[in-house]
């Protein structure tokens, strides 16, 4: 068959044929080419002859809208796919992609956070800033690289499993959720720390422990505190209590709990920030005192930050796994 | 009722027949064009942009032999079946009067 295209008077085959055999591999291009050509004229003629009136441009238009889309037409000569992720693969795909992102960037973040905390004096809200940005953009470099690996197992046909894939049986059903998953256990547990911080934050004020070499008494935390910001304090305590009351009141991790649980950590967490932000959370006459160069009020400020982040962010972690556990079995 | 809803669902009976159709009518060799017609005769709604790829696609297969036939001043390509193809057919044609035969019996309940 010949290789080149000839010309004919029909100008509008002559486009819908390149147009069709351009999105076609070299070996197919002349082949389907000409077999479209000699369709569309057969389709020219046979409309001519049923229909005197219409002129050959009309014939002509109208054989080529009836063949449709060029892009369609082409796909069904080719064993592409028009997807990028199949169905073989997408399951796999999105729940790997689903898991790393839902552990990696919140990890890189909060270890970013730390890091920058310990090192810079460059303040918690830049630190947080480079920390959420560092989340984002290892977020995106994770959905990136999980996608192209995928397209590229789905274009090479690789199987996903050594052998033949083990049949579904009905001991692979999870166990039964139970009914309660926030226990008095946990509920002691937190209330016991929240009830502590609170005694705490009165006790060293009312009955300060530290005792300096001249016999004065010291609070840890800083006297000018009082009243507002440290009633502020217990009161921002109190309310992570109240979370723990009501988290075991209603027994599992639904929205409300895990939402109201992390808005009550988060809150905690930023109240304390505030105060080291304003340089107001230490007792200044106890650094003085113990000034030296590895206590200095610095250095208290970011094992104070650090500690935290930490606490709150172990919480949030405890409360948004609680969440997915409980929400994949309904009561 | 949804036009479009319904003619999904007639698309997918027509998509199961449009095969044996094909091979059907391909114990003469045709060619594209041809054979658009006689299936269109035979009640056979298949679009050209359905048919000429599945040709080509049977040929793939091995059902089916294609040659270019540049006797006439406008060459054609001709398809035609192979023992293969016939062996299809015939295995495409006894499920077809399998499958028939339940459907009867299954509407025969439905009073259709």
């Amino acid at each position: 068959m010949t290789h080149t295209p000839r010309p004919t008077a029909r100008p509008l085959i002559d486009r819908y044929v390149a147009d069709v055999a351009r999105r076609l591999p070299a070996p197919l291009r002349a082949d389907v080419g000409e077999e479209l050509r000699a369709g569309l004229l057969d389709a020219i003629d046979d409309r001519r002859a049923a229909d005197p009136a219409l002129t050959p441009e009309q014939a002509e238009r109208a054989a080529v809208a009836a063949l449709g889309d060029p892009a369609v037409l082409a796909d069904g000569y080719l064993p592409e796919r028009r997807y990028v992720i199949g169905p073989a693969y997408y399951d796999e795909w999105s729940t790997l992609l689903r898991t790393l992102l839902a552990i990696v960037p919140a990890t890189a973040a909060t270890a970013s956070l730390v890091i920058g905390l310990w090192a810079d004096d460059a303040g918690f809200f830049g630190v947080l800033g480079d920390a959420v940005w560092l989340g984002l953009v290892v977020a995106v470099n994770i959905a990136f690289w999980v996608t192209v690996t995928f397209w590229l197992l789905e274009r090479s046909g690789t199987p996903l499993r050594d052998g033949e894939p083990r049949p579904w049986h009905p001991d692979d059903l999870p166990p039964a959720a139970p009914e309660r998953t926030i226990t008095v256990a946990d509920l002691a547990w937190g209330v016991a720390v929240g009830a502590i911080g609170i005694g705490w934050v009165l006790w060293q004020h009312y009955r300060p422990l530290i005792q300096g070499p001249s016999g004065d008494r010291f609070e840890v935390l800083d006297p000018a505190l009082w009243p507002e910001w440290a009633w502020g304090l217990i009161g921002v305590l109190a309310l992570g209590v109240v979370a723990e009351v009501i988290g075991f009141a209603i027994g599992r991790w639904t929205l409300a709990v895990t939402a109201f649980s992390v808005f009550t950590d988060l809150a905690i967490a930023a109240y304390v920030v505030v105060l080291v932000q304003r340089q107001e959370l230490v007792n200044p006459a106890l650094v003085a005192l113990a000034d030296n160069d590895v206590v200095t009020g610095a250095n208290i400020e970011r094992v104070v930050l650090l500690g935290v982040v930490i606490a709150a962010a172990i919480s949030i972690v405890d409360a948004v796994k609680g969440h997915v556990r409980d929400r994949r079995a309904p009561a | 009722m949804d036009d479009e809803l319904v003619t999904t669902h007639l698309a997918e009976i027509r998509r199961g027949t449009v095969v044996l159709a094909c091979l059907s009518v391909l114990d003469e060799p045709r060619y594209g064009y041809a054979l658009l017609g006689t299936l269109g005769e035979a009640g056979f709604e298949v679009d050209a942009n359905t048919l000429y790829p599945l040709l080509r696609r049977l040929e793939k297969q091995g059902l089916l032999t294609s040659e270019w036939n540049t006797e006439e001043s406008r060459p054609r390509k001709f398809y035609a079946l192979t023992p293969e193809g016939r062996t299809l057919r015939t295995a495409l044609a006894r499920e077809w009067h399998a499958v028939d035969a339940r459907v009867r019996g299954v509407l025969k309940e439905t009073d259709r």
